[in-house]
């Protein structure tokens, strides 16, 4: 994979240096009398066409992951899985999901099902980790790491009156804030030049009771996916432990 | 009426004998009292966001023309009463379904209305995803928020708000026509009424309920009855004078027209703890959010909850062959669920009777059973005339100073059995809630009922006489309880004979409600057995113990289905919320029953 091109943990102030370099790069574009190559092509200045063309992958990445969040945060599920190409894989809560099907499964229904992505947090004691872009040289894939700190969810299982009425309100679910990174593949579309996610894990650093506008959040264990589809209807392919 | 409104089998009335009966709405509703001419000779354009356009001509006291939304004039009767500055008036629009219910603010020229229909084609998806048609005698309604166009004058920037300040509150009515009812707006989407003069038994129902403040003393409450008659009932309040006006318009159990307005006077009976945060008022409507819930946005759309629609009735030989296959004990929660949701917050069990032998004696003939504990969770028992003794599981809590409550499955018993059994061993007074499967209605619901008795043995000497008993202490008091952190709900007990049970949302509003009938048992001051089977609902059975001094309930929950029969646990923390002055209101000689 390619040179990274990003600080660690720099947010905003990171996009600002990116655009600056940018910048920088296509002003110089337009400078005379720079060295060209033995094919009569202005080396500098496909180099610098080139990180510029990085850069704006990196952009179009960062916008991806943006987009991906958002559709969680608001419950768009529906339309999350047409951010991943067709034989994409995730792994998530011990369970891998593997191709289109697989994807939509995870997300239409078991994350759904549980009000799933809605951001959270972080829970406090919860420290943020660094966000990564790197893209490959030849711009067709790229990795990332992004901090994470969701809602996740899980239906309560009993079909009492208590539980019953609960999901009326769109709950009955039983809640908890996870933290981590997600561990990001990217292919570049051949057709539009678009990225699609390649592969999706979730590395989960916490669990906890954590919900908002509370002060403490205490560790919880929850139990990972123990059966996989159709045994469970909105489960995995396979379970962490046989892959 | 002494058939429980969820039990009684309303007519499913068709669209055409509806529409035939609403022909007498044509004359306007009825009215005990005289009826208002406040509004004759007036026209009004009442505008509403995101609604109709309204333009009424009152040529009469009793007579009106509407044209809406600039459409073609209708000419109907109306009738209106007045409530301070409110004017309310209510007409149905002759040859259709549909009416009108308005409410207009002299003093603020905001204006509320309910658009009302029956014979709805909507369709619902039940819990279970089952697609279900409305009963075409549900009255449906739509709210609108609105004003008075006043040629001249700007719109006003205000309109009524739904509301969460009536949440929580009690209030007493006693209408012109002799009905009183009692109410209980303990939810921001429901209530609960005891219809203390129409149904014999003080039974408390919930329904469908809106929620509208027009300023800080006076509100609007609607009520449908969905999954009983459908009728609908609503009102203008006046919190100061304690006065409503209002309509009910429906279809009783008769399947006779209700259409009239109404007076009456009132008296809150309390008001308890609402636990939202402080900076939620409950403006806005508490809808279901995602389009895959069962009941999606629409016009008319509102939280109902139909849980007889899922409920699949079996006979008592299915679940006697069920419980054949399976019957267990203490292995899981409600249906199945993982023990962890309803017994989070439960008491320790208990290993205070190991080494106990007694002989447990019900009265009028009951049961009479011997008892040996052998060990924390094993027991023998046996009938006094049975030779062999039958050793089950059982579960303990001491649930007061030295006050025993266990539970066991009856073994081998048909309909399958079991038994919840308090035993004081300060005075050897015993009470069992002896439950089986099977009703009249249902084989899968239980049917319980309390029995007391003397425990005898060593370190007993029972009275006589002196019995726990039946009790209406608990009436009106309030609590939440706390099964686990993921799970909490509220207990009113409505009367002497009925309770609810309502969930909070994520943010504690108070929001889905059921009823069940319920029996109180006192043991000692502050000390209950409350019992309740979830009829038409689940046919599950609650059986707890209440310790009011500390805060705490524990006991156990039965049931049977297709997948066998179960005799689980339960129990929870409790927070007081708060108590209506209800008491009075019940009692063989009370009322005047059958208004």
């Amino acid at each position: 994979m390619g040179k990274s091109l990003s600080k660690p943990n720099t947010g905003r102030r990171s996009f600002l240096w990116k655009a600056g370099a940018a910048m920088t790069a296509a002003a110089a574009a337009v400078v005379p009398g720079m060295a060209k190559s033995s094919t009569g092509k202005n080396v500098e200045a496909e180099m610098l066409a080139h990180q510029l063309g990085m850069l704006e992958d990196e952009t179009a990445i960062r916008t991806l992951h943006q987009t991906y969040e958002a559709l969680l945060d608001s419950g768009n599920y529906e339309k999350v899985a047409g951010l991943f190409k067709e034989d994409a894989v995730v792994v998530f809560n011990g369970g891998v999901f593997e191709g289109e099907n697989s994807v939509a499964r995870l997300y239409r229904d078991h994350f759904s099902a549980g009000l799933t992505g809605k951001k959270l947090g972080p829970a406090p004691g919860i420290e943020a980790v660094p966000e990564t872009v790197s893209v490959a040289e030849d711009r067709k894939f790229a990795k990332a790491q992004f901090p994470y700190s969701i809602q996740v969810g899980a239906p309560m299982l009993s079909n009492s009156s208590l539980v019953q009425m609960a999901r009326l309100h769109g709950e009955g679910i039983m809640k908890w804030c996870e933290s981590g990174i997600y561990e990001i593949s990217y292919t570049k579309c051949r057709k539009d030049g678009s990225w699609k996610i390649a592969k999706l894990e979730y590395r989960v650093l916490s669990k906890t009771d954590y919900r908002s506008g509370r002060a403490y959040a205490n560790p919880i264990s929850i139990p990972q996916f123990d059966k996989t589809y159709p045994a469970d209807a909105t489960g995995p392919d396979s379970l962490i432990s046989q892959t | 009426m002494n058939i429980p409104m969820h039990r009684f089998k309303y007519a499913r009335l068709t669209p055409q004998q509806i529409g035939e009966k609403l022909k007498a709405t044509d004359a306007g509703p009825k009215s005990a009292s005289a009826l208002s001419d406040i509004l004759a000779g007036k026209s009004y354009k009442i505008v509403t966001d995101n609604g109709p356009v309204l333009n009424y001509e009152f040529t009469s006291k009793n007579q009106l023309t509407l044209s809406e939304n600039n459409g073609a004039k209708i000419k109907t009767a109306y009738g209106a009463l007045t409530l301070k500055q409110i004017v309310f008036f209510s007409h149905m629009i002759p040859g259709t379904f549909r009416g009108f219910n308005v409410f207009v603010d002299l003093q603020t020229n905001l204006a509320t209305v309910f658009e009302i229909w029956l014979c709805s084609d909507k369709k619902e998806f039940t819990l279970s995803r089952k697609e279900v048609g409305l009963d075409p005698r549900e009255v449906q309604r739509q709210i609108y928020f609105g004003y008075i166009e006043i040629a001249g004058k700007e719109p006003p920037k205000t309109r009524h708000t739904r509301t969460n300040r009536i949440e929580g509150k009690g209030i007493h009515w006693t209408q012109d026509n002799g009905i009183e009812t009692l109410e209980l707006y303990t939810s921001v989407v429901s209530s609960n009424f005891v219809e203390l003069t129409r149904h014999v038994d003080d039974l408390g129902y919930c329904a469908p309920s809106d929620y509208v403040l027009i300023n800080d003393t006076m509100f609007i409450y609607s009520r449908t009855e969905c999954e009983f008659s459908g009728i609908f009932t609503l009102f203008v309040a006046d919190l100061l004078s304690e006065t409503q006006a209002g309509v009910r318009l429906g279809f009783n159990e008769r399947d006779e027209l209700n259409y009239y307005m109404f007076r009456g006077t009132g008296k809150v009976v309390g008001q308890i703890a609402y636990l939202e945060p402080f900076d939620d008022h409950g403006e806005k409507g508490m809808v279901v959010q995602a389009k895959t819930d069962p009941q999606a946005p629409g016009k008319g759309q509102r939280l109902v909850y139909r849980p007889v629609r899922d409920f699949q009735y079996m006979t008592d030989e299915e679940v006697h062959q069920a419980a054949m296959k399976s019957t267990k004990a203490f292995s899981g929660g409600p249906m199945g669920a993982p023990q962890a949701n309803v017994t989070g917050n439960n008491l320790p069990f208990t290993d205070m009777l190991v080494g106990k032998e007694f002989t447990l004696r019900y009265d009028n003939g009951g049961p009479c059973w011997q008892y040996k504990f052998t060990e924390k969770f094993k027991l023998q028992y046996k009938e006094e005339k049975e030779t062999q003794w039958h050793e089950v599981e059982y579960r303990a809590y001491e649930a007061d100073e030295k006050l025993a409550w266990f539970a066991h499955i009856l073994e081998d018993s048909k309909p399958r059995s079991s038994v919840a059994i308090a035993v004081d061993l300060l005075n050897g007074l015993t009470t069992c809630i002896y439950s089986h499967m099977g009703t009249k209605y249902y084989g899968n619901e239980t049917t319980y009922r309390a029995l007391f008795g003397v425990a005898e043995g060593e370190g007993f000497e029972a009275p006589q006489y002196m019995r726990h008993e039946c009790t209406d202490e608990l009436v009106g008091h309030v609590f939440s309880w706390s099964y686990s952190d993921q799970m909490t709900s509220m207990h009113v007990y409505t009367s002497p004979h009925s309770m609810t049970w309502t969930i909070f949302t994520d943010n504690q509003t108070m929001g889905a409600q059921w009823g069940s009938p319920c029996i109180f048992v006192k043991l000692r001051d502050g000390i209950y057995i409350f019992t309740q089977n979830e009829e038409a609902c689940n046919g599950a059975e609650m059986i707890e113990l209440i310790n009011t001094k500390i805060s705490h309930d524990c006991g156990f929950n039965y049931m049977g289905g297709a997948n066998g029969v179960n005799l689980g646990l339960t129990g929870a923390i409790g927070r007081h919320i708060g108590c209506f002055d209800i008491k009075k209101f019940f009692g063989p000689k009370v009322h005047k029953k059958g208004a």
